[in-house]
């Protein structure tokens, strides 16, 4: 199946979600959301860093530079505390969103 | 936590956006060589790795949308609007310097006039939690005392039984003393109170300590605290003072501790305090109201409750002590609204008026603003064209007036705290806590304010304006040459209804105000103040214990002054007309029920024989004191002309007794009556006066009088002189001519009128321009229909009568605004006028008929210019 595009708005809510193991840089959290999702949902470059830089200045995510694991300078996004009650509250909102939608999609 | 990550962020990306794009090129150069590592791991040869990683890169729109996302856009506009703004500034110098300085003006006048409201009326008192201090007072309107102090015997029933009081501390406000030892020998203005009065305002000494409860006791009173300024000054701020003996009133006291640099209770008048005593036999005979009693309200309580179980608490003694405390309630005020109830009112207009004048002007501002977006109408029209957002374009008017805002605002800052330091040295005495008046940070919180207010009503709307109506309504007007639209019109005449009628309000309030002073300054006050010197003096009882001896030293100062040369006459009286000091109490006259006569709030005066004579006093019947009325002669007194003709009631009086109603006090012979005087204020009669010979009733603070022959002024240093060639040890204070000490107790009065009376003119001049420059523009567009009007054979006065109809068709319609508007204030202005109703009908007459005179001029100009034009240049102008 090919990759879909990302319902608007969702992304964020990806994103934060990837971050709550551990801090990632922008290439690892596009494929960690790539991995959870079976392949299914691709980030793309060109809305990922907006994106986080949006998310950053909301102060829901903090960035710090640190070293990969290939030895590489990156830049390193970690959940905040107020991302964390944010995802928490983005994860609640989707899923009603969700729920709903599923409902109207099966009513025949 | 998060704003500040926020704001941390955003000032970065503001100030650092160098280094910021310079980060976000090397993260996204990480992720490049991610995706190139993952192409090589999938088995592409390198370069095909690297372009087909920049492929599925995308744009360079990444690195503006990142930077976006950082909200950095909002910012850069608003530099660049600034530097337009800035650049326009310099362009047009003629409308910058206008705007500038109504600005400052404006800011100026609201800025220096807020800094007193805030000093004197807000700033809260420099004590512990100053809103739970409160006054207690005595009320008696039966007894014709509407407040008065408090009596020992209350205070102490009030501790025993309140339960809204944390506690109650009692002072008597005012004490003289003398003090003398290190060098001149000098009279200060102190208070005697009560140990625990420091605890109940929460404030603690700068060094030293307090006093404690033992020193309220007669005997351990012998302790002084001094207020920071006379530290300074007489003791040059020498912290070894404390433990030192200071001599005060020829006794020593013993120096315990300083205050700090802002203690100034009750008044900054007040420079030294030492504990309270008081004779214990007023706690039996509850006599003697002569305390202010204030106290902490425990926490929680409101006024009003501490109200209502003061009057519970008052109608319970009332009841236990019928003949003592017959008819006497307690209020209880909040402290800082008594410390400024007289002034708040005044003060209040005062910033009404200066917001009038900033509001005159601002419409001044609009106007020159509306005529040059219309100038701007092309650009902002071909703008829009070109696709910028009505909204930007509207923040971008606004944010071009930031340079002149700030350039006035700066400006009128600088000239409000010069006004202050020119001006607050000159206000009156009387005004409390002129010593708070400066620019503290809520002032300039308030000229921020002020600003932002002067940008959205003088900005906003010319903005809102120019960006009205598409390209297609602009490009139109361009063709047609720039008339304005009849929207525009009306919305300057708006602005000059608004100036008119905000200027109406002004001048007729400026009016009122200097007719109740012209009014005041008729008063007679029943003395004549003409070529007289005065001085007080405070007779130290331990130098002078018996009555006998202070008046043997009044007798000698008035031998002595005599000699002078230049000296009319001479005389002594302990509390001088208009100087602020009163003293009063009751009395009755023999064979008539003070019941019927309820003379419990009479003036007592203790005068020697000269003192009628000195201040021009008629004497209406009987005689004056003279020497021989001394301490073993008769007992005689002297009433006004009032409780003659009250009480008497045409009946001569002479020969009549009265008395002070205290039981072993014996009946006077009543040998004179004098004229009745003004004694408190000029603008209001309060009590009737009985005078005593002042060897038969010696005080020990007095006043000197002098009449001179010559200019008063000039005998000054030569009483002082004589008074210490009798006592070295004598301090003199308070010296002036009479004229001053009235001047004085009329400054405020005078102040308002004069304040308001120039905010009235700059108000004038403003609005004249104002509405010059409305009636000049609107001729300018109609010059071609006037020019048309006249080559159809319209007559030049025609054309004059079409301008100026305009112009008092604005002037109505303003007019009658402004009237209202002063009507509507009546009730508020009522309080300051004397002798003249708030409707005055002078006032609103002659301020209509100035203004309309002002209004005229300011069309005439135009108008002439309209019926001036010359029909061919005007047909050919196009």
């Amino acid at each position: 199946m090919k990759p879909i595009d990302l319902v608007q708005g969702t992304l964020d809510l990806l994103i934060l979600k990837s971050l709550t193991l551990e801090p990632l840089h922008g290439w690892a959290i596009a494929r960690r959301i790539k991995q959870l999702s079976n392949e299914v949902l691709l980030v793309q470059q060109g809305s990922l860093y907006p994106a986080l830089h949006r998310l950053e200045h909301q102060g829901w995510v903090s960035a710090k530079w640190g070293v990969t694991d290939e030895n590489r300078r990156a830049k390193f996004y970690a959940l905040t505390r107020a991302g964390r009650k944010q995802l928490e509250w983005e994860s609640a909102s989707w899923e009603r969103l969700a729920a709903a939608i599923t409902l109207v999609v099966r009513t025949s | 936590m998060r704003w500040i990550q926020m704001l941390v962020l955003r000032l970065r990306a503001l100030t650092r956006s160098g280094a910021v794009d310079r980060e976000l090129a090397e993260e996204l150069q990480a992720h490049l060589d991610h995706l190139v590592d993952e192409n090589v791991a999938a088995g592409m040869p390198p370069h095909a790795a690297r372009d087909a990683a920049r492929r599925s890169f995308g744009s360079v729109r990444i690195v503006e949308e990142c930077r976006e996302a950082r909200g950095v856009h909002l910012f850069t506009t608003l530099v660049q609007d600034l530097r337009y703004g800035v650049r326009l500034m310099r362009r047009t110098p003629g409308f910058a310097a206008a705007a500038t300085l109504t600005i400052a003006l404006g800011i100026g006048a609201t800025t220096a006039m807020f800094s007193v409201v805030y000093g004197v009326l807000l700033k809260p008192l420099p004590y512990g939690e100053p809103d739970r201090l409160v006054n207690i007072w005595s009320t008696a309107p039966k007894r014709g005392l509407p407040r008065a102090y408090v009596g020992m015997a209350n205070v102490y029933d009030f501790k025993a039984r309140n339960h809204v009081f944390e506690d109650i501390a009692a002072l008597r406000a005012v004490a003289n003393f003398n003090l003398t030892g290190q060098g001149e020998p000098e009279r200060l203005n102190g208070s005697r109170v009560s140990a625990n009065l420091f605890p109940v305002l929460g404030v603690t000494p700068l060094i030293g300590r307090t006093f404690t409860e033992d020193e309220d006791e007669i005997g351990h009173e012998r302790v002084a605290l001094l207020g920071y300024g006379l530290w300074q000054r007489r003791f040059a701020g020498d912290p070894a003072i404390v433990g030192r003996t200071i001599s005060l009133n020829g006794v020593p006291h013993v120096v315990v501790g300083v205050m700090r640099r802002d203690f100034a209770f009750p008044t900054r008048e007040f420079v030294i305090y030492t504990p309270l005593t008081f004779d214990p036999q007023e706690l039996v005979n509850r006599m003697n109201y002569s305390y202010l009693a204030v106290a902490r309200l425990r926490p929680g309580v409101s006024i009003g409750q501490a109200q209502a179980e003061a009057s519970l608490l008052a109608a319970q003694m009332e009841r236990e002590h019928p003949k003592e405390n017959e008819g006497i309630g307690a209020e209880v005020a909040p402290m800082l609204d008594d410390t400024v109830a007289t002034v708040r009112t005044p003060l209040y207009i005062l910033l009404a008026a200066v917001a009038a004048m900033l509001l005159i002007g601002c419409a001044n501002l609009a106007n020159l603003l509306l005529a040059r977006a219309l100038v701007r109408q092309r650009e902002l029209a071909v703008r829009a064209a070109l696709g910028a957002a009505r909204g930007r374009l509207i923040v971008q008017a606004i944010t071009e007036l930031v340079p002149m805002l700030v350039a006035g605002g700066a400006l009128g800052v600088v000239a409000a705290a010069w006004a202050i330091d020119i001006l607050v040295p000159l206000l009156s005495s009387d005004i409390p806590r002129v010593e708070n008046i400066g620019l503290h940070l809520p002032v300039l919180a308030f000229t921020a304010a002020t600003l932002a207010a002067i940008a959205i009503f003088a900005g906003l709307w010319p903005a809102l304006e120019a960006a009205r109506g598409g390209l297609a309504a602009a490009v139109a007007d361009l063709s047609r040459g720039a008339t304005g639209s009849p929207r525009r019109a009306r919305l300057r005449d708006i602005l000059v209804v608004t100036q008119i009628a905000a200027t109406l309000w002004l001048v007729v309030g400026a009016a009122l105000l200097v007719r109740s002073f012209a009014e005041l300054k008729q008063v007679n006050p029943g003395f004549s103040a003409d070529r007289v010197y005065t001085l007080h003096l405070a007779i130290p009882r331990a130098k002078y214990p018996k009555d006998r001896d202070v008046a043997a030293f009044c007798e000698r100062i008035l031998e002595r002054v005599r000699t002078l040369p230049g000296v009319v006459s001479a005389g002594l009286v302990n509390r001088l007309p208009l100087a602020g000091g009163t003293q009063t109490g009751p009395i009755e006259f023999e064979g008539i029920d003070p019941k019927t006569t309820n003379l419990s709030n009479v003036d007592f005066r203790t005068i020697t024989p000269d003192y009628f004579r000195t201040l021009g006093i008629p004497l209406l019947g009987g005689r004056t004191f003279t020497e021989a009325d001394h301490e073993s002669a008769p007992q005689v007194a002297i009433i006004d002309e009032r409780l003659a003709k009250t009480v008497l009631a045409g009946t001569d009086p002479v020969g009549r007794r009265v008395r002070i109603p205290v039981a072993d006090l014996p009946w006077l012979t009543i040998v004179g009556v004098a004229g009745h005087i003004r004694h408190d204020r000029v603008d209001e009669d309060v009590r009737p006066q009985i005078y005593f010979n002042y060897k038969q009733r010696a005080q020990d603070r007095m006043a000197l009088a002098v009449r001179t022959h010559g200019d008063p002024a000039a005998i000054g240093a030569s009483l002082a002189g004589a008074i210490r060639s009798i006592d070295p040890e004598q301090p003199v204070y308070d010296a002036r001519t009479l004229d001053a000490v009235v001047d004085r107790s009329l400054a405020q009065r005078w102040l308002q009128a004069v304040l308001l009376g120039a905010f009235a003119v700059i108000a004038l001049v403003l609005a004249s321009i104002g509405v010059y420059g409305v009636i000049a523009y609107a001729v300018g567009q109609r010059s071609r229909e006037f020019g048309i009007r006249l080559a159809l054979g319209a007559r030049r006065s025609e054309i004059v009568f079409v301008v100026m109809r305009r112009g008092a068709m604005l002037f109505g319609a303003g007019a009658a605004i402004g009237l209202a508007a002063a009507a509507a204030s009546a009730r508020v202005f009522s309080s300051l006028l004397f002798h003249v109703t708030a409707f005055d009908l002078v006032s609103f007459g002659a301020s209509t008929a100035i203004l309309l005179g002002v209004a005229l001029a300011a069309c005439a100009v135009p108008a002439r210019r309209a019926a001036g034009v010359d029909p061919s240049v005007a047909l050919r102008a196009e």
